[in-house]
């Protein structure tokens, strides 16, 4: 069968040529712009508004997590506007870095109006379109040209933003351990992208599900939040994300047998987390664990293991390795529901208020 | 037989909680050292509940201090990223919330950090005894919020109306103080009579999915409600920032959806754009104290409590506790459901990590 018709198909299939094209250009050619990260900041404040928040809080935590001594936040574009004298304060340096795929999002383009002129704020502001209002407004910024989607539901565009951030950050930071896998993902994904069509399509062939819920930690929080939002857009599936450990307090409580359960990557500093998964399987959910070799108490038919690899140095770059699996797992279940991809209920490609 | 009245019973008593709190405060200096050592950054965290009243209690830190940096975290995030989270070179003041004070995650915590120059905790708990508040620096004990029940009600209002009241307190912010002693006074008077109108309000609508939406320190309440309805009630809930959820999460919305609007405040721009969007897809719309924004004849929209005379919104804010409570509990008595045995959880979420 061919999925070429949709939109969505081909943006997903697309992602590892934009991230070919975006390393080319920062790490290979340098052909851009970052002075604005050169500065000292007390505080790196990343917004965005649906998708483009949810990719924030990926890179807040990879901005702490390599930068240590600043302190970085993600914060709704809406939650920032409404907030801007709790969130800057005269006596600190912030810098803004902010996400829009089109570049026209009403609260974001907001949000660099509301902060123009003040001396400690610097903006540096990453989007889809050359030209955009977002980009002219901000101090700096950086462009996505080649993920420009035709879809309303972002993929390729979530993906290459958060990629562009992740090898800016790390080689403003010098990171080569980063720099390194981001070229090792390239490859990986690009390779291993037929495998994930068929096997994500089988899955969904397979298996029965009417509740959905995504669990990662740290980095990959933020990649859950968007892994649920794709699954209620495109397929209208009831569909929830949590820290993996968090979900065991409280809403593990609607899981059941007719529960899909996605854990993204766990990683190395996951202390115990076959035994909260088997928590979690007691409850006849089925179960899909994304990146590692298969844990020995934890096998039935209803728990299964995909693209299992040892390649990366830091978890935070395999962590790119879930987002193709949950597009297409989203993309699949719309085509068995009977939906559109491409035309997800009530909404809209850039949202004006 | 099971007894289905402790949940109940708890809700309606937070009022004589919140002014055994209140009285142990501001009549006994409860609480009097929580900002005793110097600091650079705030952490609260917390599991389940308690985390998200971690994400209330860092707004409204973040509102009346100007010099400090602060985070909310679940416990298990803190835990797993202490590195991430800690660096030697700042001074934390780390504040936990656990009712048993028996929760793994936060215990290990202070485990982890007991005796470390740079950082001193305090902790908030209902159990004078337990392990948390023994390896604390510093505690504030609400045993008068000690509960029977699974799901955490009048524990959550008492930990962070303590939080807010002893900060306020401690700040000096002799508005917020006064407006919390109005705010015991009005639950005391109003809380049978909310209990009649909105297990009514249930009893006439149906709904099979509920929204809660709320900006700013109503965030994490919202986060709240929707866990509520989930333990209790078995229902499809979700949460999100108020202009967040035009970004893609309302794609689910329909007319067999409930959204629940937490008092809105005096930032909240543009409210009125979405709560019209959202009745146009047939949803009903439960306000609170937000009557005369709508100004629109509608059946599907129902206000509770107009003009409480609060002039600190984010006092006001507690007005929404008792109502997504009542809600959810009621909800669960109409679904067959019995509030104090929710699916699949425990009192106390004990882990072997």
């Amino acid at each position: 069968m061919t999925y070429e018709k949709y939109y969505t198909y081909k943006e997903i299939m697309n992602q590892p040529v934009i991230w070919q094209s975006v390393y080319g250009e920062i790490i290979e050619k340098k052909n851009f712009s970052y002075n604005t990260f050169k500065n000292e900041y007390d505080e790196i404040i990343i917004f965005g508004c649906g998708s483009s928040y949810n990719l924030s809080q990926s890179a807040a935590f990879l901005t702490r997590y390599l930068s240590k001594n600043v302190t970085s936040l993600a914060l709704p574009g809406s939650e920032l506007l409404l907030n801007t004298d709790l969130y800057f304060k005269d006596n600190k340096k912030y810098l803004v870095v902010g996400f829009s795929r089109s570049g026209e999002t009403t609260e974001s383009v907001d949000v660099l109006k509301s902060i123009k002129g003040y001396k400690n704020i610097k903006s540096y502001t990453f989007s889809c379109n050359d030209g955009s209002t977002f980009s002219t407004l901000a101090d700096e910024s950086y462009i996505c040209k080649n993920a420009v989607e035709k879809s309303i539901v972002m993929t390729e565009s979530f993906s290459s933003m958060l990629f562009a951030y992740c090898a800016i950050f790390a080689m403003f930071m010098g990171n080569s351990d980063v720099l390194d896998d981001l070229k090792k993902l390239i490859k990986f994904v690009r390779e291993k992208l037929p495998s994930i069509v068929d096997y994500t399509s089988q899955y969904i062939e397979k298996n029965n599900f009417n509740s959905y819920f995504v669990l990662g930690s740290d980095f990959n929080y933020g990649l859950a939040v968007e892994a649920d939002l794709k699954m209620k857009e495109m397929s209208q599936v009831p569909s929830y994300s949590y820290h993996l450990y968090e979900f065991s307090h409280g809403p593990k409580s609607l899981l059941n047998e007719n529960s899909l359960c996605l854990i993204l990557t766990p990683n190395k500093n996951l202390i115990k987390y076959e035994n909260k998964l088997e928590e979690y399987s007691e409850l006849k959910t089925k179960m899909l664990i994304i990146g590692i070799e298969e844990i020995k108490n934890l096998k039935n038919n209803q728990i299964n293991y995909f693209l299992q690899t040892e390649s990366f140095n830091k978890d935070i770059i395999k962590s790119f390795i879930n987002i193709p699996v949950f597009q297409f797992l989203a993309f699949f279940k719309t085509l068995k529901n009977g939906l559109n991809p491409d035309i997800p209920k009530n909404l809209s490609y850039t949202v004006k208020i | 037989m099971v007894k289905k009245d402790y949940t109940l019973k708890e809700i309606l008593n937070q009022t004589k909680a919140l002014k055994a709190a209140y009285d142990d405060i501001i009549g006994k200096d409860a609480g009097a050292d929580l900002l005793k050592k110097p600091f650079d950054e705030l952490i609260l965290f917390g599991c389940g509940t308690d985390y998200n009243l971690c994400q209330s209690a860092v707004f409204f830190s973040k509102s009346l201090m100007n010099d400090k940096s602060f985070q909310a975290l679940p416990s298990s995030e803190l835990l797993l990223n202490t590195e991430t989270y800690i660096n030697k070179d700042k001074k934390y003041l780390l504040v936990g919330f656990s009712r048993s004070g028996e929760t793994t995650e936060s215990i290990d915590i202070l485990k982890r950090f007991k005796n470390k120059r740079n950082i001193t905790t305090f902790i908030f708990s209902a159990r004078e005894n337990s392990t948390i508040v023994k390896l604390s620096d510093s505690n504030f004990i609400s045993e008068e919020a000690l509960e029977k029940s699974i799901a955490m009600t009048q524990a959550y209002i008492c930990f962070l109306f303590s939080y807010c009241l002893i900060l306020a307190k401690i700040l000096n912010r002799n508005d917020i103080v006064g407006e919390f002693k109005d705010l015991v006074d009005f639950l005391n008077l109003n809380i049978d009579k909310l209990f009649t109108e909105i297990s009514n309000y249930v009893n006439t609508v149906s709904f099979k999915k509920c929204f809660v939406l709320g900006s700013g320190f109503n965030y994490g309440i919202a986060v709240e409600a929707d866990l509520k309805m989930k333990e209790m009630a078995q229902v499809e809930s979700y949460s999100y920032h108020l202009h967040e959820f035009i970004h893609g999460p309302k794609t689910l919305i329909d007319d067999e959806s409930l959204c629940l609007i937490l008092t809105l405040d005096k930032r909240s721009s543009g409210s009125k754009d979405v709560l019209k969007e959202i009745l146009g897809y047939g949803s009903k719309l439960l306000t609170i104290d937000c009557k005369d924004l709508l100004k629109v004849e509608n059946g599907s929209i129902y206000n509770i409590i107009s003009n409480p005379g609060f002039k600190i919104d984010m006092v006001k804010s507690f007005l929404n506790i008792p109502v997504f409570q009542i809600l959810a509990y009621s909800k669960a008595i109409k679904n067959g459901l019995n509030p104090d045995i929710p699916r699949n959880l425990n009192y106390t979420t004990k882990l072997n990590i």
